[in-house]
């Protein structure tokens, strides 16, 4: 079969030796860099463009691709030990792996996310291959109302993340939201809400935003109790006792399917990858779940799930870039850039006339993804050893560690101010009982939306039916207006009971 | 009454007629398309149509605001307001004082103050960490932390 064949291809390419080993620097670089807050796989990506110069093409996207999923693992590790999510798609592994973490079963949270991310990138390759084509033909017919129509079908998943009302989830998204405005106009280049300031022209950015709202208000909430209290409880030594038990296994064994499936669904269509598909993965699970009240308390569903759509995403959104030459999200586009450099256009002429490179890259995810459990299990003994220190050293550390993430960034000193305001901004929002992680990742999908909702009405010459007359549009709005359909209508009922009727 | 929806209700109301207020000198329709204000005007009104609606749902609720420490003990004000000091002396002084001077300050007057733990310790961890910290993302990762008042180097 042809299949086999180009898989064959594609063997041959990624397990000759230095690619192997490109491959085992860029997950393990990727890693790396998913755990320092402020360094993001774009940037490292972005960085490293000059070296692949010279490097052989296909090597050199085995190991920028390497780092992008590294990154999303990376990411993970600090949103378990420390509630910091080192990416955005990481956001949502700080809900439940952290509270898990706080008892005692960081390892588990940490082993079932490498696992996880392992099945699902598998999974997602095994995807890629077979439905490659016909799925990247679908992403061509998305256009700026589709786009829309996702962005806000993912918004309304968002909301489901909290354990607290929607009606607040949905407040902190908009909030989110509005943040995402400050800075230059999308489509103008008009400032907004800058008060003059420099730093605030740029837009905030979401590296400070996770530290300060995520990490910081944490530290200043665990300051109100007493540090014993604040101390992680005790982990198990051996390393055979931390990873993930049968009973973890069996909770696990669905999520990690619904995640894998997808993640690769989503990670497939454009403006996909990660992000969108971890936190729909944690609503669908929170959904189907028998006992939902657990997630937000260490739920270890609440990690295999959306760390395996995330792997699953970040994966499968090379197709659209290698099948179609349509990057999905920002990193896709930087290797995009490498490629042209290069004088390879991907797309469809991409894949007559460099069928190996394009094989050769799929199989090295595989590789890459057996690379990363080797890599990172041994490890979590290690991780995991970082929580025994007492809270009350590790907090001055972990505000240290966010001060070296903001400031590196634009080495910008004004941006560890915003970060520690956020942070306090943070730890009040919680003392009101509200939630970072919704506004959190409504921000991240802020731009793409107005940009979207703009655009869409741009080419409607201003009616918003245009959202409504596509079908594809039409389908997830209509699926959007549901979802939100249901909290309503049982708050609504809910309440005429209240009142006696 | 749940006291504490009633603030957050309050204070998004506040922060959705200041993001109008904000955006007055916005054009929310130009020419037959959105304007630069579209976007956020059209977030403020809903952000203050459902904090009314959270406001009201709040002020008419059977059940109290859930307890904001878990098990009730007492804040440990002290301590907070430490932390929440320091991390502000740290933001001003981390520039113009440097990274080393800065944390050193910083992670002693933590640790000291605000853990309680004895000064002997305090400097340990405190050198130790900065030794550490220094070499790993200064050498090794070369990310470039502020000089300072150290700025021979």
């Amino acid at each position: 079969m042809e299949l086999f064949q180009n898989l064959a291809l594609g063997f041959n390419l990624s397990l000759a030796p230095m690619n192997v080993i490109y491959c085992l620097i860029g997950v393990a670089l990727g890693t790396a860099v998913g755990v320092l807050p402020g360094l993001g796989p774009t940037a490292t990506i972005s960085m490293l463009l000059p070296i692949t110069f010279r490097m052989d093409m296909t090597s050199a996207i085995i190991m920028l691709s390497g780092i992008y999923y590294g990154s999303m693992y990376g990411g993970s590790i600090t949103s378990i030990l420390v509630n910091i999510p080192g990416e955005a798609s990481c956001v949502v592994t700080c809900i439940d792996g952290y509270q898990m973490a706080r008892k005692g079963r960081a390892g588990a949270a940490l082993g079932m996310s490498a696992f996880g991310s392992f099945i699902g990138g598998t999974l997602a390759i095994i995807g890629l291959t077979i439905v490659a084509a016909p799925m990247a033909k679908f992403a061509l017919s998305f256009g700026p109302p589709e786009f829309t129509s996702l962005v806000i079908l993912g918004l309304t998943l968002v909301t489901y993340l909290s354990r607290k009302s929607v009606l607040k989830s949905i407040m902190m998204a908009i909030v989110g939201l509005l943040l995402a405005c400050i800075g230059l106009d999308p489509i103008f280049g008009i400032e907004r809400f800058t008060f003059g300031s420099q730093t605030l022209s740029d837009g905030m950015d979401v590296a400070i935003m996770c530290m300060g709202l995520f990490g910081i208000a944490e530290v200043l909430s665990m300051a109100e109790v007493p540090s014993e209290q604040a101390d992680f409880m005790k982990h198990p030594t051996r390393l055979r006792d931390l990873l993930p038990n049968k009973q973890d296994w069996k909770d696990s064994s669905g999520p990690i399917l619904r995640g894998s499936i997808l993640g690769f669904f989503l990670g497939l269509l454009p403006g996909g990858g990660g992000l969108i598909s971890s936190f729909t993965s944690y609503a669908i699970e929170k959904k189907v779940s028998k006992h939902p009240e657990k997630f937000g308390t260490g739920a270890i569903e609440g990690v295999a799930g959306p760390e395996t759509a995330n792997n699953a995403g970040a994966q499968a959104s090379f197709v659209p870039l290698l099948s179609l030459g349509i990057p999905s999200n920002v990193v896709t586009a930087v290797i995009m850039g490498a490629l042209m450099i290069q004088g390879i256009t991907p797309g469809p002429m991409m894949y007559k006339e460099h069928t190996a490179m394009f094989w050769g890259v799929i199989t090295s995810m595989y590789i890459g993804n057996i690379l990363l459990i080797l890599l990172n299990v041994p490890l979590i003994a290690v991780f995991v050893a970082i929580l025994r220190v007492p809270y009350a050293i590790l907090s001055p550390l972990i505000i240290l560690f966010c001060f070296i993430g903001a400031y590196s960034f634009n080495n910008n000193p004004a941006d560890v101010m915003v970060m520690s305001i956020l942070g306090l901004i943070g730890y009040l929002m919680r003392k009101v009982d509200l939630d970072a992680a919704p506004l959190l990742l409504a921000f991240v999908l802020g731009g793409i939306l107005e940009r979207s909702l703009r655009q869409s009405l741009l080419i409607s010459l201003g009616s918003p039916l245009i959202f409504f007359t596509r079908p594809i549009s039409a389908g997830l709005l209509i699926l959007a207006i549901i979802l939100l359909a249901i909290p309503t209508i049982r708050f609504i009922s809910g309440r005429k009971i209240g009142a006696g009727q | 009454m749940r006291k504490l929806d009633l603030l957050s209700s309050t204070i998004l109301f506040i922060l959705a007629l200041f993001v109008i207020i904000a955006s007055r000198k916005f054009q929310v329709w130009v020419m037959g398309e959105p304007g630069e204000g579209f976007f956020p005007v059209l977030l403020a009104l809903i952000l203050g149509a459902l904090s009314i609606i959270s406001f009201f749902t709040a002020y008419g609720s059977r059940s109290a605001s859930p307890l904001t420490e878990p098990g009730g003990t007492p804040i440990m004000w002290k301590k907070l307001l430490c932390y929440i000091l320091a991390l502000f002396a740290y933001a001003l002084l981390f520039s113009p004082l440097g990274y080393i001077v800065s944390s050193l300050m910083i992670l002693v007057f933590i640790l000291r103050v605000a853990e309680g733990l004895r000064w002997t310790r305090s400097l340990t961890i405190s050198a130790a960490t900065l030794v550490i910290s220094y070499y790993i993302f200064e050498k090794m990762l070369k990310v470039p932390l502020p000089r300072g008042i150290l700025e021979w180097r």
